[in-house]
């Protein structure tokens, strides 16, 4: 699975620690997700959409292996 | 999210202040056969814990143990679905990695070297996972840690 976080996080000014902080993960978590390293659970992928306002298929996609 | 098994993120150093005293103590024992007197019983052989009147050992053996729990268990400061991710994958690790070395030891460390090998081989689990937990909470750490 591909992500866009490290877009919407260019697009909201977010470092990764703040971004961390305000879904209250650790920040290797972001780092290991916009590194294509961890797949998040339901539950974090729709508090990442909530925080950037937009539906989840619009940060998370499918790839061809999935 | 509630995480079972887990402690409090301060356990991390009340185990290492546990066990360091206890592995150092537990090293001077088995190397040098330095014995705490003041953990010696008085009696005689046939009482209780018979044949056994000193507890060095024990005390030093039981206090590595429970100091290596209370860290493996001990949550990270901001523990969540990733980091118990790493922490699954790190027990996978050690695991096999014990039971690789137990296999490598029985064919080429034999006698009494063989039973120092396992006084030690007993901590592996926790101690491998702990090395090889941190190292992955490492190698993730973010950009501008």
């Amino acid at each position: 699975m591909k992500n866009k976080i490290k877009v919407q996080r260019a697009i909201h000014n977010l470092t990764q620690a703040e971004l961390a902080e305000k879904i209250g993960v650790s920040r290797q978590t972001i780092n290991a997700m916009e590194s294509n390293k961890y797949v998040p659970s339901t539950v974090l992928a729709l508090k990442i959409a909530r925080l950037f306002q937009i539906p989840v298929e619009e940060i998370f996609l499918l790839d061809e292996e999935d | 999210m509630n995480y079972t098994l887990s402690l409090p993120t301060r356990y991390t150093w009340i185990g290492l202040a546990v066990f360091l005293p206890c592995a150092v103590l537990g090293a001077l024992h088995l190397h040098l056969n330095v014995e705490l007197s003041w953990l010696s019983l008085p009696g005689k052989a046939g009482d209780l814990f018979h044949g056994n009147r000193n507890f060095t050992d024990e005390l030093a053996l039981s206090g590595a143990i429970v100091g290596l729990l209370l860290m493996s268990f001990a949550r990270t400061r901001q523990e969540d679905e990733f980091i118990q991710s790493l922490r699954l994958q790190s027990w996978h690790w050690a695991v096999l990695a014990n039971f690789v070395l137990l296999l490598i030891a029985i064919w080429t460390v034999y006698d009494s070297h063989f039973l120092e090998f396992m006084v030690y081989n007993m901590l592996t689990v926790p101690v491998i996972f702990l090395l090889r937990f941190r190292y992955l909470l490492y190698k993730n750490r973010s950009a501008n840690d």
